[in-house]
């Protein structure tokens, strides 16, 4: 009798916590679906955003890379700007070159009457430096621009409005440019002997690093609209 | 019986409670994914906020460098594409005519034509008297530009050019004028060479970029 009830106890007892435990586990279950379920719309809305943003950055990155792009070509622009001042002879300009020294030969060579050089021999060699390369050119220290014109006066050479060098002394041309080239332009038969030249002798010393002052004249435009 | 029963209790408890199981590792698998996708979208957000402030500070920089480079002139008049237009004169050189009646001698082909150095003279006395800026049949002068006899042409800029000669010049054409007349300068001579030589005050004139 004793067994029997201990029996049936242990059974009822078994099946209440049986009852408890599936009742628990349903709310378990119940409360981890709802949990699940919640966590899915929250990660797909993530998912989304994510996928939202990664676009947002990839046209944002090809903004920022197109406006690169247009400091680097203003860059080109700028540098082709100071590039071109010097050229110009509103910076000092430095590079390559040579020095072309212009000397008069003795009295005992060309007699004491041998012209000067005059302008018309200047101005020869201006076309001859530019047409053998020069980018850059000097007279005695005075930068010749694309504005500038030499006139004689008396043993006075007068370079551009406000300076002038004396034709008893030395001239010396400064050239940047290519030092062969510009060698080859020089040294060609004939090209130093033009006019009053031949009473001149000439030196060229080449300079892998020379440096050519900026104009003291600013360059004018006031009849450019 | 009894035992089965037993047997049949266990396998559920061990069912049921593995399945919670597995439905808690899912849903910590489903937190650890939005831990990762918050993370993520964090780090994005960062880097769209340093992508605005790059592109913020490259386009002020960007303009600054822009109008710097348009508002300067040597850019407008030297290296831009755009023409340039002045008021000055024109002067149109031709080589002189033979008459009949002259002979005909190397010295006088050489008095008629226009040769390089004359043309060199004459850009020097314009440009000794205020020229701005030159061109020679469409072709504007830059700093390096020479000019050199290329038998019946002028080579300049690389490019042959034949007479006449039309050469524009920006600048003040009442002084310029005046003083090519002077006889220090070398028109004077062009006439007396009896090379052709026409001037004019002209206004508008549409300068080339440079080649």
């Amino acid at each position: 009798m004793d067994k029997m009830v201990l029996k049936l106890c242990v059974i009822g007892g078994s099946l209440i916590g049986l009852g408890i435990f599936a009742s628990e586990t349903y709310k378990d279950y119940y409360f981890l679906n709802q949990s699940t379920n919640k966590l899915s719309i929250e990660i797909d809305k993530l998912k989304n955003e994510r996928y939202a943003l990664e676009k947002e950055n990839e046209i944002l990155k090809e903004k920022l890379d197109e406006v690169e792009r247009k400091i680097y070509s203003k860059d080109q622009q700028e540098s082709e700007l100071n590039q071109m001042k010097e050229f110009l002879g509103i910076n000092d300009i430095s590079g390559t070159g040579i020095e072309v020294i212009i000397e008069k030969k003795s009295f005992l060579e060309i007699g004491e009457n041998a012209e000067n050089i005059s302008e018309k021999e200047i101005v020869h060699l201006i076309n001859l430096f530019k047409f053998s390369g020069a980018k850059a050119i000097s007279i005695n220290g005075i930068r010749v621009t694309h504005q500038t014109g030499v006139k004689l006066a008396g043993d006075f050479l007068w370079v551009g409005d406000n300076e002038r060098i004396s034709l008893v002394e030395n001239i010396i041309f400064k050239l940047i440019g290519d030092i062969n080239s510009l060698k080859q332009g020089i040294n060609f038969h004939g090209e130093m002997e033009v006019g009053s030249l031949s009473n001149y002798n000439y030196t060229i010393i080449d300079y892998s690093n020379m440096l050519i002052e900026k104009s003291s004249k600013s360059l004018s435009y006031d009849f450019v609209r | 019986m009894i035992k089965k029963y037993k047997y049949y209790l266990l396998s559920g408890i061990i069912f049921l409670g593995l399945y919670n199981y597995e439905m808690l590792l899912d849903i910590y698998r489903r937190y650890e994914s939005k831990f990762l996708l918050n993370i993520s979208i964090d780090e994005l957000l960062k880097e769209k906020a340093t992508i605005h402030n790059k592109i913020y500070i490259k386009s002020n920089i960007l303009d600054k460098k822009t109008e710097n480079i348009e508002n300067q002139a040597i850019n407008k008049l030297f290296i831009s594409d755009q023409k340039i237009v002045g008021d000055g004169l024109e002067i149109i050189l031709e080589d002189g005519n033979i008459n009949d009646l002259e002979e005909k001698t190397d010295v006088l082909y050489s008095q008629k034509t226009i040769h390089d150095i004359d043309i060199n003279m004459l850009l020097n006395d314009l440009r000794k008297n205020g020229a701005e800026f030159i061109e020679i049949n469409g072709i504007r002068l830059s700093y390096d530009t020479y000019i050199y006899c290329a038998g019946p042409f002028l080579l300049m800029a690389d490019k042959k050019v034949p007479a006449p000669f039309i050469i524009e010049v920006i600048g003040d054409s009442n002084i310029l004028i005046k003083s090519l007349m002077e006889d220090s300068n070398i028109i004077k001579s062009f006439i007396n060479r009896g090379i052709k030589v026409s001037i004019n005050h002209k206004k508008d004139m549409v300068f080339n970029t440079f080649s």
